[in-house]
């Protein structure tokens, strides 16, 4: 019996990275995902796939890069009382092993960055966290992902 | 026990009583308001604790005043502090319907301000939401002696203050 | 009420003395006096206008669950087995190819998901950037400062 469990278990160690990628945030939001005074978009792993076979010429080269190695991205926004969710989040965050890299607080508005790392210089999660009087933003992005390069983008897109 | 039910049914609906209880300490808003958003969070995270506790009511109220004497001592640097008055009128929020004038309300604002933290408290526990003198104690972890003592002070005070002015 | 008894019962309010049903009886005499102990009719007046005071929204930390949580102790020869039991179910959904799928994509179009990914991506560098700047801009305040203060 013993062995049988742990042979088992074995295999589910194996077989689990290609299974599991739950989202650190997922149920916060699932749980305002029919709500309408939210505006929801959720991009699945099997889309992100179709993304990654796409026509490269659309895209930019350096942006493509980022998005082949994205596995998921959940976005929530509301255009009112910020703060209320803003804070909703923050203690929710408290507890789902996600570390602090950013933290920016200007007058009425407050803004966080958390990371996942997955062991190596990569983070497997990053969530984006804003807030103010009018206005509400929380993404969730899963994959493999750098910051270097995420802050390349916005240099790489504007020019 | 059903935690969600208890919070449910006992505490969120207190939530606009310990907000006014909150503010007859602070006497700003947006303290009041932060006070209680993190006493609602607090109490909801020790839910393990609550089958301890004797009395829900009346924790509730406690926790509420200590964290509200915490946000003002830290504002201001002092115990006992005389704020200018509760913020202003497009900010404060207006009764449904007037019994008093704005200018007379402003007269006994200013009043109530320079009474201490423990004398307003109890005057709006008792004079505005009608507990009874055990509740009090009760709530703000005093012996009925001391909120007897302060009401009376508290009062005195006002009607001094205020039959000046009126 | 008499004028005497009036008096009384004020200086028993004063005191903390009088029971609620006491200062239930001192507001409705007061009311019917209008020139007397003006200083007490606005307080409470003031008073009754307080409890009306409106109060903002407040979030419940107590998220509404469909269905509360209840523990119950499991002996571990269930839970062996149950994993066991998880375990070749994950399995056969693994061979079989399916993927889990919590919530509907909002997109079924990958180049717009893909429009879309870029557009949430570039804010989301563009705060990391922010970050990066602000701290920059810190960081060299604080080099300049310890220039300013090494010449000394």
């Amino acid at each position: 019996m013993k062995n049988f469990v742990l042979n088992l278990i074995f295999m589910f160690a194996v077989l689990s990275p290609a299974i599991s990628q739950t989202g650190s945030l997922d149920t916060y939001f699932s749980k305002y995902q029919d709500d309408e005074t939210f505006t929801v978009v959720n991009i699945s792993s099997s889309m992100f796939a179709a993304i990654a076979g796409l026509e490269s010429d659309s895209i930019d080269p350096e942006a493509k890069a980022i998005l082949d190695n994205i596995t998921g991205m959940k976005i929530l926004t509301k255009q009112s009382n910020g703060e209320t969710y803003f804070n909703e989040v923050l203690n929710l965050i408290k507890s789902k092993g996600l570390e602090e890299m950013m933290s920016i607080k200007e007058k009425g508005a407050n803004m966080r960055i958390y990371g996942k790392s997955d062991g190596s210089k990569y983070l497997k999660e990053v969530v984006l966290l804003r807030g103010d009087k009018d206005n509400f933003v929380l993404m969730q992005v899963q994959g493999k992902l750098s910051i270097e390069q995420l802050s390349q983008l916005s240099r790489t897109l504007n020019n | 026990m059903n935690y969600h039910q208890v919070f449910n049914d006992e505490v969120f609906p207190l939530s606009d009583k310990l907000y006014r209880f909150s503010l007859s300490i602070v006497r700003k808003n947006d303290i009041a308001e932060d006070v209680v958003q993190e006493i609602l969070i607090k109490v909801w995270e020790k839910r393990e604790d609550w089958k301890n506790w004797r009395n829900m009511d009346a924790m509730l109220f406690t926790m509420t005043k200590n964290l509200s004497l915490d946000k003002l001592k830290n504002k201001n640097n002092q115990l006992y502090t005389i704020p200018e008055g509760y913020d202003t009128e497009s900010d404060s929020a207006g009764p449904v319907q007037r019994v008093i004038s704005r200018d007379v309300e402003r007269i006994i604002d200013k009043a109530i301000a320079t009474l201490n933290e423990v004398q307003r408290m109890v005057i709006h526990l008792r004079d505005v939401e009608g507990y009874t003198y055990q509740e009090i104690a009760d709530k703000t972890d005093l012996t009925m002696a001391q909120v007897k003592v302060n009401l009376h002070r508290g009062r005195l005070e006002l009607r001094k203050k205020l039959q000046n002015q009126l | 009420m008499e004028n005497k008894d009036l008096d009384i019962l004020v200086q028993k309010y004063v005191e903390a003395q009088t029971t609620p049903e006491e200062e239930l009886v001192l507001k409705s005499a007061l009311t019917e006096r209008k020139d007397e102990y003006d200083d007490l009719q606005a307080l409470f007046g003031y008073f009754s206008q307080q409890k009306s005071i409106k109060t903002p929204q407040f979030v419940n930390p107590a998220f509404q669950e469909s269905t509360p949580v209840k523990r119950k102790v499991i002996s571990m020869q269930w839970v062996a087995a149950a994993a066991a039991i998880a375990i070749m179910v994950v399995a056969f959904f693994y061979f079989n190819q399916s993927n889990a799928v919590t919530s509907a994509d909002t997109f079924t179009d990958p180049q717009l998901a893909a429009e879309n990914a870029l557009k949430a991506l570039e804010i989301l560098s563009s705060e990391i950037n922010r970050g990066q700047s602000i701290a920059a801009d810190q960081l060299k305040e604080f080099e300049n400062l310890n220039k300013y203060l090494n010449i000394f």
